[in-house]
């Protein structure tokens, strides 16, 4: 069955853009109802996961664009620090992985997900989220820089 | 680590990773499946009916108001439609002048019919064929009437007169024309204006008639028509439950979807005046409920009596009989299927309008439930699955409940008519007890067909 087969790949695209577990099952259910609606739609151009993660990821966007993301600045002096120990990275699991994402904020998860995940570049993240360029790089920065700052106080606490 | 490498960790880690989901999100999303289609389901039977009402009024016409009935004479001897019989039978064309000029009707020895009409300028003349009991019923007549199928016989023909301009269908009816058997009789002017009175009661607009220029108004009854309407609709049931206790409330509502459901009853109604309709019945209804209960990690105590025959020390056999408790893990499934019986009182008023033929009517008022007894399964607070009706969970007595509805009738006779009538029925109060986990109104909206028995013809 279509929900049972694709329904663990689609939550992680939702864990992804979520800020928490909640948000995400409903990102899931609104997702699902889409691509259901929609299936007669499909017109066996690419592969139809690749279908589906894009109707995933609209609805997420919708969702999050709902709440008005704010593509806040923060000081980039407090992120400026070591960079990442590659074996402090491969420590890390997939869930612990997508608890940091969910812990970004909602500003830098978006642009980092479209960016890193979903392939988009700058400028057609910045028309799918009507800002400019500028914003979306410094925001992908600022989330990189976050995401390792994040990785290596775990890592101390590990320690 | 550069950026690059960095993104590529992330994407290698997370681009095939499979979350888990939660166990009940398919059925989340099958019940908001449901409750769109639902929606949509009403959306488009209110579509239908507000179109439907709307062509009706749009393409039928200026045809409500029957107070000044106007009508030309068109009416001329159609002596090519007689002929000559040898029996001396008189026939006479009842028409009624509405200017209430004297007619006066000849009768030729050859049994031609001539109708003479003094004012041939007259443009509101009616003619008539009038059924036999109005005539014969008055005593003072002296105009018998005979039977067709004998006048065929004798030879008589006439034909229907050709309909005036504006000559209501009542006017004309069609039965067989009348002929008088009095032979070579000439009826006075007195006797024709008699029958006007009688043809105007029986032929005529019930309400004002106006005749060329002089207004009779008829003052109406309160209670113009009693009926008795017998229905029955397919619903669709909608429930909203709500709870303080989220995770109860996503457990209750992934084991509850609502089935087709339907309403009978029976409604005694009169119409006030011409267009208020008041109604009173008893109504059964029935709302269907499917409960799917899945628990994934159900354990069971099974008893387990293991008998073994031991011989004691003198040889004598015996039974020995030991008890143990087998704990087995697995998924326990249970499916029921609830029903909600309700019988309750209607009380509805409504404004009613329309032709003779087709009438719409809005209708609403209060459905006061009598009782409701409940069969089936529900989850309690420790989310396990317990029967309804031993756990009084829902109240026997569910209050007060709002109709609206939408009315098209047509006639299919003078006694009955055939109506059908979308509708919502929505409920006031929870039909839950106080110290439930959760609270549950299940409101409904339905489509019935129905038939309606007029008492006054």
């Amino acid at each position: 069955m279509l929900f049972e087969q694709y329904a663990g790949h689609m939550m992680t695209i939702c864990l992804r853009y979520s800020c928490d577990r909640p948000e995400a099952e409903d990102m899931l259910q609104e997702a699902f109802i889409k691509i259901f609606s929609h299936l007669g739609q499909y017109k066996f151009e690419g592969s139809f996961e690749g279908w589906m993660k894009r109707i995933v990821v609209n609805c997420a966007l919708k969702m999050i664009q709902k709440k008005r993301i704010r593509f806040s600045e923060i000081n980039s002096q407090e992120l400026t620090g070591a960079q990442t120990d590659p074996y402090a990275l491969s420590s890390l699991t997939e869930d612990e992985l997508l608890k940091l994402i969910s812990h970004l904020p909602d500003g830098y998860r978006v642009v980092f997900n479209l960016y890193v995940m979903e392939g988009y570049n700058h400028d057609e993240i910045a028309a799918l989220l009507g800002i400019q360029a500028t914003t979306s790089r410094s925001q992908l920065v600022k989330a990189r820089k976050l995401l390792q700052k994040q990785i290596m106080s775990n890592q101390k606490i590990a320690i | 680590m550069t950026d690059n490498q960095f993104d590529a960790f992330f994407r290698k880690k997370l681009v095939d990773y499979s979350s888990q989901v939660p166990g009940d999100m398919w059925q989340r999303i099958k019940q908001r499946k449901d409750k769109e289609r639902r929606i949509i389901i009403l959306l488009a039977l209110l579509l239908l009916t507000v179109g439907g009402v709307t062509s009706y009024f749009v393409f039928s016409g200026k045809q409500q108001n029957k107070e000044n009935i106007t009508s030309s004479l068109e009416q001329s001897p159609r002596e090519n439609d007689h002929f000559v019989n040898k029996d001396k039978i008189d026939a006479v064309i009842i028409t009624q002048n509405d200017t209430d000029e004297k007619r006066e009707i000849n009768l030729l020895p050859e049994n031609n019919i001539v109708v003479k009409n003094r004012a041939d300028s007259d443009q509101e003349n009616y003619t008539m064929h009038q059924n036999n009991k109005s005539v014969l019923n008055k005593p003072k007549e002296n105009i018998k009437a005979s039977n067709a199928a004998e006048n065929n016989e004798n030879g008589i023909k006439f034909s229907d007169p050709p309909l005036s301009k504006n000559t209501p269908d009542s006017l004309v009816s069609n039965s067989s024309s009348q002929v008088t058997s009095k032979p070579n009789e000439d009826i006075s002017a007195k006797q024709v204006n008699q029958k006007k009175s009688l043809l105007q009661k029986d032929s005529l607009s019930k309400n004002e008639q106006s005749v060329g220029t002089n207004t009779i108004t008829i003052k109406e009854p309160i209670i113009n028509n009693l009926f008795l309407e017998v229905y029955f609709s397919p619903d669709i049931p909608i429930s909203k439950t709500s709870s303080s206790n989220t995770a109860y409330l996503q457990h209750k509502d992934s084991t509850s979807q609502m089935q087709l459901s339907y309403t009978a009853g029976v409604k005694l109604g009169a119409l006030l005046g011409r267009h208020i309709l008041a109604k009173i019945g008893f109504q059964y209804s029935e709302i269907n409920e499917q409960f799917n209960y899945t628990n994934e990690n159900a354990v069971r105590t099974v008893p387990v009596v293991i008998q073994r025959l031991l011989a004691d020390a003198t040889g004598t056999i015996r039974v020995v009989l030991d008890t143990s408790n087998l704990m087995q893990a697995g998924t326990q499934y249970k499916l029921t299927y609830n029903h909600y019986k309700s019988i309750d009182v209607p009380i509805l008023i409504g404004y009613e309008t329309g032709s003779d033929r087709f009438k719409a009517a809005i209708n609403t008022g209060v459905i006061l439930n009598i009782k409701t007894s409940y069969s089936g399964d529900v989850l309690d607070a420790s989310l396990n699955p317990v029967d309804i009706g031993l756990n009084n969970i829902y109240k026997s007595n569910t209050g007060v409940s709002l109709h609206l509805g939408l009315s098209l009738a047509t006639r299919l006779n003078n006694s009955f008519q055939l109506f059908t009538e979308p509708y919502i029925r929505y409920r006031l109060s929870n039909m839950t007890g106080t110290y439930e986990p959760f609270k549950q109104k299940i409101n409904v909206g339905g489509l019935s067909f129905g038939l309606r028995y007029n008492f006054k013809k």
